[in-house]
């Protein structure tokens, strides 16, 4: 490819925390290299990315950590993971893809609408041609999470 | 200082809420989408101060919201401010052609909203 889409990703998703939740989470450890069938933490919000590269892009969350974003995103209390957690991880998703995808040039990158998945042990299967690439994330604020890009050109 | 805030997304409401409360600005009346934030503005009477509009919505558009402010000669003279969470050139093109004073991209900390503000002359 002709952009390194971690390197997108994770701008995309530090700008986001810095400028909306007061926070700059950094890689805590090596990009982990996914295909098949693997799992995921208990909140997951995923978002495709469509245009002249496709993929999708995800940021997966323990509980705790979810709540814990959710709140300092929208400055609502949260006690455990609901509707609202869901809602507002899917905001951070597509917030920060956009972010990301306006570091994608030369390939123009739009995004389909985001989804979000909830519970323990949920597995995802990635295509072995397009690969998932896992940066550990840690926060002192929040704790640990990942995210996560699958890119491909057209 | 009044604000219409129009979104679809109740959660990005409450986060545009904090932000606008953190500058300053606690008179905030919202709207889920277009349609409902222009019957907004003709109930009240035309007194916002400005509005801040989200692009993507059902039923009526940020875009065709502008428009239909800006062909009113009751309304047409408030400041509106897009958000868009693409930087995409056409988009903001398409908003400034439509009539927006400014737009502001996603993410964004309370100081760049206030910046936008500050532009349109309503906060020193």
């Amino acid at each position: 490819m002709k952009i390194d889409p971690v390197q997108a990703t994770l701008h995309g998703l530090v700008q986001t925390f810095e400028k909306m939740l007061q926070d700059t989470p950094a890689p805590d450890g090596a990009v982990d290299v996914r295909s098949g069938s693997f799992y995921v933490e208990d909140t997951t919000a995923i978002i495709p990315l469509v245009g002249t590269a496709r993929g999708a892009m995800l940021v997966s969350m323990p509980d705790q950590v979810a709540c814990m974003a959710y709140a300092a995103f929208t400055g609502c209390d949260c006690a455990h993971v609901d509707d609202d957690v869901l809602d507002g991880l899917k905001e951070i998703v597509n917030i920060a893809a956009g972010a990301a995808a306006a570091r994608m040039v030369p390939y123009k990158v739009g995004l389909g609408l985001p989804t979000v998945m909830s519970g323990q042990k949920q597995r995802l299967l990635g295509n072995p041609s397009a690969p998932w690439h896992f940066v550990p994330m840690k926060s002192k604020k929040f704790g640990n999470f990942w995210i996560a890009i699958t890119l491909e050109e057209v | 200082m009044r604000v219409l805030l129009i979104d679809d997304s109740s959660t990005m409401r409450k986060i545009q809420k904090k932000s606008l409360i953190e500058i300053g600005i606690e008179d905030i009346t919202e709207a889920e989408n277009g349609r409902i934030g222009l019957e907004k503005l003709q109930a009240d009477g035309y007194k916002f101060t400005f509005v801040m509009c989200d692009i993507n919505m059902p039923e009526m558009s940020g875009i065709e919201l502008l428009k239909a402010v800006r062909a009113d000669p009751n309304s047409n003279k408030i400041p509106i401010i897009m958000c868009t969470s693409v930087a995409d050139k056409e988009v903001v093109l398409d908003c400034i052609k439509s009539g927006a004073n400014n737009y502001i991209v996603k993410p964004f900390s309370s100081d760049d909203l206030k910046k936008k503000v500050q532009a349109l002359g309503l906060m020193t």
